[in-house]
């Protein structure tokens, strides 16, 4: 794997371009320290996440968090607003997360998968802010009330038919009855489809606890679903009959 | 594929659907119906999709690096403040922080002693072709930012941090402390 590039190449590379200037133009042209930092972002375009951990690891490379950034800011802010449900929150903690990314380079290990790494950073940081917010989370229930304003406006619709934004808002307000880790469990392993074994990781569990946590995630959402919007989920009871 | 069994699949709360049934189920509206249905959980899979734009990631980039550094520079005056020592006293590395001050006494220095008119000051020739120690010094420490005629190079420390800014243009180069 190439390092990030060295004062010695660009001391090469100024002796080159001076042998093809006239003598009287030495004197003004570029100082030794100059170097192209573009050729060297464009090749970290080109290599895996684990390369650009090994490049933050051993050559403290600037370049590589960089490129990192470029390639995990989204999914990282889709993964810590649907834990917090808040995408100004998100930012700050994915922001958090790079910073950490670099605090402890020296820490990652070529056992670990890159994403397992960086996830797991981010959703233990997503559950401490989660953790420390609840005391102050307020109750409310915008969603359900819009959705009776569009039951008694006769533009009832079941759950399936429901718009990903009405769906966001039933999530944010059933998944606070969840615990941080069920939450967390929860959205690894159905939404982003992880594996039971990289989400053990993550969190920092056994993957039995992963299953586990999954089992109550779900059964605790589908009462809270049945209860608070029962004329949504009618089919269900029906099913269930 | 045809449809499955909805019910089969989402029999056991503790085993997530497969992801390629519930592909199909995206696009059977018949299907999607029996699997919310069968697990009416399966709705949250139509959360919204977060949109991150060039600029949400530029902004990112730069709020990371300011941070960065910000804990680095606290970083480094707790652990002075710790230790009590005074920035150019520390023990770690004599030898480097004692040319670096001679680096900088030179760049204050020079433009004062000689003071017959020059078409280059010698501070202009110490910037075009940097003293070996100086170049060896700072091969080593992290690049901060890297132009087409400017370089500025941190140099961290638990004692001290330098900034040092090479710009192509200027006919002084500055050592800010």
């Amino acid at each position: 794997m190439p390092g990030p590039p060295t004062r010695e190449d660009d001391a090469v590379e100024t002796a080159a371009s001076h042998s093809s200037q006239p003598p009287e133009e030495d004197t003004v042209s570029a100082p030794t320290l100059a170097f192209s930092a573009n050729r060297h972002r464009e090749s970290l375009r080109e290599q895996s996440d684990k390369d650009l951990l090994f490049a933050l690891r051993d050559h403290e490379d600037e370049a590589a968090l960089d490129e990192l950034i470029r390639r995990k800011t989204g999914p990282l802010i889709h993964l810590a607003a649907r834990i917090v449900s808040d995408r100004e929150e998100a930012r700050d903690i994915v922001q958090m997360t790079f910073v950490r990314l670099w605090e402890h380079r020296d820490r990652f290990d070529e056992r670990w998968s890159p994403n397992t790494w960086i996830y797991r950073i981010c959703s233990n940081l997503s559950i401490d802010h989660l953790r420390s917010r609840r005391s102050k989370q307020q109750k409310t229930e915008p969603v359900r009330l819009h959705l009776r304003d569009l039951a008694s406006a006769g533009h009832q619709r079941d759950l399936a038919e429901l718009h990903s934004r009405e769906v966001d808002g039933i999530f944010h307000e059933l998944a606070a009855g969840l615990t941080e880790k069920q939450r967390a469990v929860f959205l690894l392993r159905e939404l982003e489809e992880l594996p039971s074994k990289e989400v053990a990781e993550i969190v920092g569990c056994q993957e039995s606890t992963v299953r586990n946590h999954l089992f109550n995630a779900r059964k605790l959402l589908r009462a809270a679903l049945l209860e608070r919007y029962p004329e949504y989920a009618r089919h269900h009871e029906e099913d269930a009959r | 594929m045809t449809c499955p069994d909805w019910s089969r699949l989402t029999a056991d709360p503790g085993t997530p659907v497969p992801a390629e049934a519930w592909a199909h189920a995206e696009a059977c509206t018949r299907c999607r119906r029996a699997a919310v249905a069968a697990e009416p959980t399966l709705i949250f899979r139509h959360l919204p999709e977060t949109t991150v734009t060039d600029d949400d990631i530029e902004s990112m980039r730069v709020a990371v690096h300011a941070m960065r550094r910000e804990r680095e520079r606290s970083g480094a005056a707790q652990s002075r403040e710790r230790v009590g020592v005074l920035p150019f006293g520390g023990s770690r590395a004599p030898v480097r922080w004692a040319a670096l001050a001679a680096a900088a006494i030179l760049a204050i220095l020079l433009p004062i002693a000689d003071l017959t008119p020059r078409v280059a000051s010698p501070v202009v020739a110490e910037a075009e072709t940097l003293p070996p120690w100086l170049d060896e010094l700072l091969a080593d420490q992290p690049l901060v930012d890297v132009g087409e005629a400017h370089n500025v190079t941190q140099l961290d420390t638990a004692d001290l941090s330098l900034v040092v800014i090479s710009v192509d243009d200027l006919e002084v180069a500055s050592l800010d402390v």
